[in-house]
């Protein structure tokens, strides 16, 4: 590529839910490998069901919900776990194929993964030579 | 029961290495503890972590949870965000009286490992009878 671009631009850093020792509730790591961009998010003990992805005007937002699942009779000793509704939006630059986005949940994270578009997939090109027409 | 008695008294957050952060971040497990009737349960989040390397251990009266996550960025892979926190974690709880640590039971489900030990017959709620001396009166 002749310019690099940050595909991911967060959209926004305020909104974002944070917990009483500065964790981010529902961290991120994101890569690109080959022509996609993948990121998971750990997002334990949700129920699949509850976990929505949507693009809408070149902005990817996940939302998930996870519920307090003690039983009421319950003596609560520790309770650090975070629950409730968690969401992030992540602005999605040119060069992304919204399309072709795909979404599996394992083991407590979800995995995102985007394709670049092909307008902006590496292209190689062939420099021609006239050697041959010279020789000739 | 007579008394109350915190079964779970956190021994320790000993190490918490943390792989390629940013900026200094305080991980640990979360945890959430409660007890019913006849069991003591904790949950763990432990997202992405193969089971088979979650190690839970009791020593004397302490319960230790080492897990390894570690994470390597596929090769050729150009990271863009990286907030996840990856490394060895432990986190130790002390287990009161009463919890029979012989019948420890876990399991691992959407990145949340349940750990839950049953409460040791000598120390579940028991109903004494009031005796009563009324039959012996009307007779």
């Amino acid at each position: 590529m002749l310019m690099r671009f940050d595909p991911f631009a967060e959209l926004d850093r305020v909104t974002r839910e944070w917990g009483t020792r500065g964790v981010v509730a529902m961290p991120v790591d994101a890569y690109r490998l080959g022509d996609r961009y993948f990121l998971h998010f750990d997002l334990p003990g949700v129920d699949p069901e509850s976990i929505d992805i949507t693009v809408d005007k070149n902005t990817l937002t996940v939302t998930a919900e996870r519920r307090w699942e003690v039983p009421q009779e319950a003596e609560v000793v520790i309770a650090e776990r975070r629950h409730g509704t968690f969401s992030r939006s992540f602005y999605l630059g040119e060069g992304l194929d919204q399309n072709g986005i795909e979404a599996g949940y394992d083991h407590g994270v979800l995995t995102v993964s985007i394709p670049l578009a092909d307008q902006a997939k590496p292209k190689r090109i062939v420099v021609e030579s006239k050697d041959k027409a010279l020789r000739r | 029961m007579l008394m109350r008695f915190d079964p779970f008294a956190e021994l320790d957050r000993l190490t918490q290495s943390l792989w390629n952060m940013p900026r200094p971040r305080a991980w640990s497990m979360p945890v959430d503890a409660y007890r019913t009737e006849d069991r003591f349960w904790l949950l763990i989040d432990l997202p992405g972590v193969d089971p088979d390397t979650i190690d839970v251990q009791v020593e004397d009266s302490t319960l230790t949870v080492r897990v390894d996550r570690s994470w390597t960025l596929p090769e050729g892979a150009e990271l863009v965000i990286s907030e996840r926190p990856h490394g060895t974690f432990v986190r130790q709880f002390f287990l009161g009286e009463g919890l029979d640590t012989d019948k420890i039971e876990a399991g691992y489900e959407h990145g949340v490992l349940t750990i839950s030990i049953p409460v040791a017959e000598e120390a579940k709620p028991r109903k004494i009878t009031v005796g009563s001396s009324e039959k012996v009166l009307t007779a």
